[in-house]
């Protein structure tokens, strides 16, 4: 039976799942269906062989330590959205940057590359940033397009910046003393500020050049302040959210909490601003609490279906085409870097960040130490290319936690739009890095002397 | 009287007398583990699927799956038992959960080292409780691959005597952790994914995690000062491939025997890379980490308190109790002997020269 | 067919509401072990497992009442053009053909998960060895209630098209 090689298995799988995708059925479920098609003609339709395997990958995911970051930087966006502590900077940043054009969307980027160095998995920020800036861009006059498209990207700064879950899990992965995890760390900090100046100076140019995407406010509502009174609004407006970040980023610094414990303290954290506004009634609390449930399923349920799908893609060998694919035949080094990101690029729009890490590391390290390219230096890039998968659709995390936690106007094709040119930046920034080297490798020489 | 010839090799008249019919069938089958890709133990996996592939000219081809490929690391025993997929590769000791049993299977605090291992399993009757307690699951099991002796505690804190270890953030996992917080420690089962950071951070005093060469690539010796040794926690830690059993009755009896064959030499292949690596991989330890050895009142501390630990299991879990007594019958059969080889441990001649002999 | 379709949205939405709470245990073990760990170095034994439990009782037992609030994500680009009669078909056979077969085997083999674990009575690989025989069990009940949900789906948009047709 030769339609059943890998090859074509491969392409019917993520052929199939495009399809699906648009008829419009949760993508859980569509992920979970075409894995289980494919499973049952990879094992010979074992049927009862194939869902022991799914209900122990289920188990194996109510195990996982670091995903219980999830409901908790949820819950503690859901509190400090309630706390009203997050309407007062938005005001107060408005107020002050309100003369610049795109100021307030610049102050995003520039609160969410902070948070991004408290946390290190992305759908916390998205979420946060969905829940507390999208609806105040949004009642400023910002584009829809614009507004989603700074949120998702840089609230995915978070994966990339240290503390990062893809880090440690790609430092793991390799098992190589020039890629551990403090090395890594060590590297991702510049690209990850790269990223941000390039959405920074992005989004100011975009609005200088045509003011209607990010609105300045009228001269008569900014001179209703004095100066004195913009300086004194931000700081006091400032005084919570950043002793939330010191709470979140100052117990894992300090070595008094994990990542994922930080993430507690984060929402008792939000939850004491809240009590401070008044906020904290049962109702409240209860509110929170079932909408970071229904969020965290959200999360959850694609974690279970993309868990089934990369799992019977590997299975079946898929990983075994990638790898025929890129040494089939005698390329140069640097083309043999461009098909690899174009690779990890091409997967990043299907499946999810940790499935793309098992597929393609063990498989692409070895090449790039053949080829002699700065194993750091090929990580970042990796890392970076990572980093975009979240963004690029259709199928992309920060796009779907943005959906989930955006207000009502808010639909998919306005993300899908929105996420563009930041996906094009993306590019840029890995340019810079594959000519300017220096820029991942500096700190690490830094910090370890190699 | 006369003397006959001392030893039988049990295995020498059965196979005599067996007619094999070579077989041509097929099988393809998969193999999970609890092992990611980054450490040894996969590729001593791997080297079993090669062996068992170029020995049977690819009749048996078994593809290898780290973990999370096809399950979870820790669902592989029950992938496996239920015939979901068709081999598993492991350390027996992570499925403590299903039996106490196979926690000396694997290795124990002053438990067996690998020559110990070697001799228990193959010629003490270990490998049959072994497969006692692997067919309870359906399942039929072989020693496949040795990685020695761990290192001790990656640590900031300095510590040789009993007083030191009171009160120290270790992450390790098991009996050992609960040995190590009965000595006074502060033991937590911190999962895998927190260790680097809580560690480089101050959250934990230390981590144990493996043989020098797979410890290597954690770049714990960037963030910490000392090693806290020997390893008493294992002394030599066993690995197992084990098959469904309803899998394995479908093999013909000469893919059996192949298959039996590659485990011992991935046994023995095992064990010798690692160690070789290991020493290679301490020259570089070695230039940021100082090993501190635990002094000897310690070290007899450490095992009084293990052996009373191991004693409470014993009463316990009869499985247990049948494999350690065993093991425990072993080494104080072997002592004899021990006893009389000691002191020729093979250290360079300077090093011996200094009156360093075991 | 409407008193079915209450009494599965009823159920599943008391359930997930109950469980919503748990978060704020969830929260109150992860404080504890920091707690513990950093005032009084004495990190406990179980802090770590309990919170994996918690957290996974917490999403399972909430995956159909985010089914019910239509919480999962799609991508609409194709179905959002349709009319309402359209977009009911497409679900109908779209839950006929890819929810029913997946998550009813899903739902099945999550029973069969848990019984296998009951009839051990399994404790988990751990120092501590928690019995895990309730988790499976809850992660099993999750499945059986999402499959509901989704049968849920599937009526609600039947009853749709008869009231378009009335
Ligand atoms: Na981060
Ligand atoms: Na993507």
């Amino acid at each position: 039976m030769d339609f059943m090689n890998p090859e074509f298995l491969t392409v019917g799988m993520f052929g199939l799942l495009i399809a699906c995708i648009l008829l419009g059925l949760p993508l859980a479920f569509t992920l979970a269906a075409v894995a289980t098609l494919f499973g049952l003609i990879d094992n010979g339709w074992n049927a009862s062989g194939l869902f022991d395997i799914f209900a122990n990958n289920c188990w194996g995911l109510m195990n996982n330590y670091t995903l219980v970051a999830i409901p908790l930087f949820i819950l503690m966006a859901q509190l400090l959205d309630r706390s009203k502590v997050a309407e007062k900077l938005f005001e107060a940043l408005y107020v002050v940057m309100g003369r610049v054009k795109g100021g307030l969307g610049l102050a995003v980027v520039v609160v969410c590359t902070v948070f991004a160095a408290t946390t290190g998995i992305i759908g916390a920020s998205v979420v946060a940033m969905g829940l507390l800036a999208a609806p105040a861009l949004l009642n400023k006059g910002y584009q829809k397009e614009l507004t989603t498209g700074i949120i998702c990207s840089a609230g995915t700064l978070g994966i990339l910046i240290p503390p990062s879950i893809m880090l440690v899990v790609y430092g793991g992965l390799t098992g190589m003393k020039e890629t551990s995890v403090g090395q890594l760390f060590a590297a991702a900090i510049l690209p990850g500020l790269l990223l941000a100046s390039l959405y920074f100076i992005y989004i100011w140019i975009r609005c200088v050049i045509n003011p209607s995407l990010g609105p300045a406010i009228s001269e008569e509502e900014a001179s209703k302040f004095s100066a004195a009174q913009k300086w004194s609004m931000t700081l006091k407006s400032l005084v919570p959210p950043l002793a939330l970040i010191l709470t979140v980023m100052g117990t894992i610094l300090a070595g008094i909490a994990t990542p994922t414990e930080a993430a507690a303290l984060g929402a008792v954290g939000s939850g004491v601003l809240a009590l401070f506004n008044g906020a904290l009634t049962g109702k409240v609390v209860y509110e929170s609490c079932v909408n970071t449930l229904k969020i965290s399923c959200m999360v959850m349920m694609l974690f279970i279906g993309g868990k089934f799908f990369s799992t019977v893609f590997l299975s079946m060998g898929g990983g075994d085409v990638v790898v025929d694919l890129l040494v089939g035949g005698g390329l140069s080094p640097s083309m043999a870097l461009l098909v690899m990101m174009a690779i990890i690029f091409f997967m990043g729009m299907f499946i999810d960040w940790a499935a793309i890490l098992l597929v393609t590391v063990p498989i692409f390290m070895p090449i790039a130490m053949e080829l002699d390219f700065n194993p750091l230096w090929f990580s970042m890039l990796v890392c970076v290319n990572l980093q975009t998968s979240f963004l690029t659709p259709p199928f992309g995390y920060a796009l779907f936690y943005l959906l989930g936690v955006a207000p009502q106007e808010v639909k998919m094709t306005h993300i899908y739009k929105g996420i563009m040119p930041f996906v094009g930046l993306q590019l840029v920034g890995l340019l810079l890095l594959f000519f300017f080297p220096d820029i991942i490798t500096y700190l690490p020489s830094v910090f370890f002397g190699s | 009287a006369k003397r006959e010839k001392f030893g039988v090799d049990s295995r020498h008249e059965s196979s005599t007398r067996v007619k094999f019919k070579p077989s041509d069938e097929k099988f393809r089958w998969k193999m999970t583990m609890p092992w990611s890709k980054g450490l040894l133990f996969y590729d001593i996996a791997v080297h079993f699927c090669d062996s068992v592939r170029l020995a049977t000219a690819g009749r048996l081809d078994i593809k290898p799956f780290s973990a999370g490929e096809i399950v979870p690391a820790m669902q592989t025993f029950d992938a496996v038992s239920k015939g979901s997929v068709q081999v598993g590769h492991d350390w027996a000791g992570y499925w403590k959960g299903k039996d106490e049993g196979f926690v000396p299977l694997g290795d124990m605090p002053f438990g067996l080292d690998s020559e110990g291992y070697n001799i228990w399993l193959y010629e003490r009757g270990g490998l049959e409780l072994a497969q006692e307690l692997y067919g309870n699951f359906n399942l039929q099991v072989l020693p496949c691959g040795q990685t020695g002796q761990d290192m001790g505690i990656f640590s900031n804190k300095r510590a040789t005597k009993m007083d030191d270890f009171k009160g120290m953030k270790v992450r390790t996992v098991g009996w050992y952790m609960d040995i190590l917080n009965r000595l006074g420690a502060a033991a937590t089962p911190m999962p895998g994914g927190e260790i680097y950071l809580a560690l480089e951070r101050g959250v934990l005093d230390g981590a144990e995690f493996s043989a020098p060469a797979i410890t290597y690539p954690m770049g714990f010796d960037d963030i910490t000062k000392y090693v806290l040794s020997p390893g008493v926690h294992q002394p030599g830690s066993q690995c197992y491939v084990f098959f469904n059993k309803d899998a394995w009755n479908e093999l013909p009896e000469d893919l059996q025997e192949i298959v039996k064959i590659c485990a011992k030499e991935t046994q023995l292949w095992s064990y010798n890379w690692i160690q070789n690596l290991n020493s290679q991989a301490m020259a570089k330890l070695t230039e940021k980490v100082e090993i501190v050895q635990m002094d000897p009142e310690t070290l007899i501390e450490f095992n009084n308190v293990s052996q009373k630990y191991i004693n409470e299991i014993k009463e316990k879990n009869p499985n247990a109790k049948k494999i350690i007594e065993s093991q425990e019958a072993f080494k104080k059969d072997f002592e004899n002997w021990r006893n009389a080889r000691a002191n020729v441990t093979p250290w360079s001649h300077e090093t011996y020269a200094t009156g360093r002999t075991n | 067919m409407r008193s079915i379709i209450a009494a599965i949205d009823s159920f599943n939405e008391k359930i997930g509401q109950l469980n919503s709470l748990l978060v704020l245990p969830l929260v109150g073990v992860v404080v504890y072990e920091i707690i513990m760990r950093y005032l009084f170095n004495a990190p406990t034994v179980w802090g770590f497992e309990m919170t994996m439990f918690i957290y996974g009782v917490h999403y399972m037992l909430g995956l159909a009442l985010t089914e019910n609030r239509e919480g999962h994500v799609k991508v609409e680009i194709l179905t959002s053009r349709f009319s309402k009669k359209g977009q009911a078909w497409f679900n109908i056979i779209g839950y006929a053909l890819l929810f029913f077969p997946v998550f009813g085997m899903m739902a099945y083999a999550a029973v069969a998960y848990a019984w296998t674990s009951i009839g051990l009575l399994e404790v988990n690989n751990t120092s501590w060895a928690p019995p895990i025989w309730p988790v499976k069990s809850l992660m099993a009940l999750g499945f059986v209630m999402l499959f509901l949900q989704g049968l849920n789906t599937f009526l609600k948009n039947i009853q749709m098209l008869r009231e378009i047709r009335q």
